[in-house]
């Protein structure tokens, strides 16, 4: 490997402690092509990023000495191999995976299964929980699952469309081969709880999925019904001739255009609020069609309009739990969902009614705390279990 | 096996300040290119033991010395992705399992050591107002959380902080300290 990147480091350091003669600032220049200098130096722009490296650096500076342990042990264990009694390493070799055996098994059972489960030290919880992130399983049209999470992923369906990956989202592009033989291909996108994920779809609309929920849509670009299960927000490419169709349990939402969120996480009952353009609701032989800030809530008996909270509708996708006269069983019921947890009631919980909104990057005992000084109640957690006691 | 007294601590000493000096930022080079933070510092971990064992043949230059612990932990980590891919041939898992071109190899060891340079910049502020920067800035306390522990007024919390910031800007060009300001500040 060369010295250059060292020497450019060093001409950065520079660069950046704004002691760069006007030679060296030539040279760095000249070693590195436009392109590649703004975009290394582009990192150092962004604040987050820098942040979350040093976090980095910080904690490895914190283990080093760990770190240093494992490398004496991993020496002495090399050295042992080579030289040394055979009988003696094959009983310390049967006591090393012995100890690791033991070790996985308690480690296992007590933090692997779960990487949402971290220490608490600021509440006084026996652990906290992590908020929900960018997590979704693909169904491919062959069957085939792909876990998706921040990671990359590429794939083409048989009929030619395909489908990137990337952080929180898929994307479809491209065109089938042969439209006119075409063969209904279906992809199902799920999210678990404690999870969210968008996906852009074939025909130019995008949806927000929130934890919990799951859709299956056509990947060819021209159908446009998709069925989903779960709460979702959709902006849907606009396209008079050809509308899309959102199918919940009995009901359809046909769209021509526009911007609404879909709640049916029971089954006995949804509600669609409108942000924009129009779109008609219809179950069983009752239709209705909404105008915007307009929520249609759909039962067995028919359709209820009323007026929407389009705050509180969409609160989830701008990353927030929104409250508003809701009682603490539901503003609990939304949160475990988030959080992946579990709540258990004890003692008689209040009937009084809550608002407000909390950040969903909270971790669950940051969370718990704004509603413990609002409510008075006491929660434990205690891994995925939730105390909440009256 | 015999090994002079005087020769072995002189190899654990030797091995030891490599470490001290090289460990933080071939962590971070390894997990640029790995994305996984543990699997970087096993494998950092395991160059340094080698290294250990091949102390005689080291590079002497320092230069040299730096590019030949850099190339080492990219073949480790070249390995291991190698070694990820063949794992998880039927998971389709790890998709990014791909070998860095030259271009980002080098790009990553930029940022590895320009990070770290940044780093040992806080790092250096004098130790009161480094613990306190670091506590806010590094770890996000807020102030009174801060004086809670370090038993201090909420005062002093403010000024070492004033003072670790304009310290800083002697170290660091202005353009970057205001950069990082507003995320120093929306945690006070």
């Amino acid at each position: 490997m060369e010295e250059k990147p060292f020497y450019i480091a060093k001409l950065i350091n520079k660069l950046l402690h704004d002691e760069l003669s006007a030679s060296e600032l030539a040279e760095l220049n000249n070693l590195l092509d436009e392109e590649t200098r703004l975009r290394i130096l582009n990192v150092y722009k962004n604040d987050v990023t820098v942040q979350k490296q040093l976090d980095y650096i910080t904690q490895l500076e914190k283990t080093k000495g760990q770190a240093w342990r494992k490398i004496v042990e991993k020496r002495q264990k090399r050295t042992h191999k080579k030289g040394g009694n055979k009988w003696y390493s094959f009983v310390a070799a049967v006591i090393c995976c012995c100890v690791i055996g033991t070790w996985t098994w308690w480690y296992m059972n007590t933090y692997t299964t779960d990487h949402d489960i971290i220490a608490d030290k600021r509440y006084g919880y026996k652990n906290d929980v992590l908020p929900g992130t960018n997590r979704a399983e693909l169904v491919l049209s062959d069957g085939k699952k792909i876990a998706l999470d921040s990671g990359k992923i590429a794939y083409t369906e048989k009929n030619g469309v395909q489908v990137h990956g990337n952080q929180g989202a898929i994307v479809y592009s491209g065109q089938q081969h042969s439209p006119a033989k075409e063969e209904r291909l279906y992809n199902i996108l799920r999210v678990p709880k404690a999870g969210t994920y968008q996906v852009n779809l074939p025909d130019g609309s995008k949806v927000w999925l929130n934890a919990m929920s799951e859709l299956r849509f056509p990947v060819n670009g021209t159908e446009r019904d998709v069925y989903l299960v779960g709460e979702a927000y959709f902006e849907i490419a606009p396209n008079q001739q050809n509308p899309f169709k959102v199918y919940i349990n009995e009901t359809e939402i046909q769209v021509l255009g526009t911007n609404f969120n879909v709640n049916a996480y029971r089954k006995e009952s949804s509600s669609t609020s409108l942000v924009s353009g129009k779109i008609r609701l219809s179950t069983g032989h009752h239709q209705q069609i909404l105008v915007p800030g307009e929520m249609g809530i759909t039962t067995q008996e028919g359709i209820v309009l009323k007026k929407a909270n389009l705050e509180k509708a969409l609160a989830w996708k701008a990353g927030n739990f929104y409250f508003q006269h809701d009682r603490i069983v539901d503003v609990l019921n939304d949160m475990s969902l988030w959080y992946d947890i579990d709540v258990v009631y004890e003692g008689s919980m209040p009937e009084n009614k809550f608002g407000g909104t909390i950040p969903r990057s909270f971790t669950l005992a940051q969370a718990l705390q704004i509603l413990k000084d609002v409510s008075g109640l006491t929660f434990e957690i205690d891994k995925k279990i939730l105390r909440v006691k009256g | 096996m015999m090994i002079p007294f005087s020769q072995k601590g002189k190899y654990v000493t030797t091995t030891e300040q490599l470490f001290n000096t090289y460990y933080v930022r071939l962590c971070d080079f390894a997990s640029r290119i790995l994305d996984d933070d543990e699997a970087a510092q096993d494998i950092v971990q395991d160059v340094f033991v080698t290294v250990w064992e091949q102390q005689d043949d080291l590079p002497k230059e320092d230069l040299a010395l730096r590019s030949f612990l850099y190339s080492s932990v990219k073949f480790a980590c070249y390995n291991k992705l190698r070694h990820l891919k063949v794992v998880n041939k039927f998971e389709e898992r790890f998709l990014r399992a791909e070998e860095p071109k030259n271009q980002e190899i080098m790009e990553q060891i930029i940022h590895a050591e320009v990070m770290y340079h940044i780093y040992k910049a806080i790092e250096e502020l004098p130790k009161g107002c480094a613990l306190i920067f670091k506590k806010g800035y590094l770890e996000g306390l807020k102030n009174a959380e801060i004086a809670q522990e370090l038993n201090l007024s909420i005062n002093t919390v403010k000024s070492q902080k004033q003072r670790a910031l304009s310290l800083l800007k002697e170290k660091l060009s202005p353009q970057l300290v205001s950069l990082l300001i507003p995320f120093i500040f929306h945690k006070f």
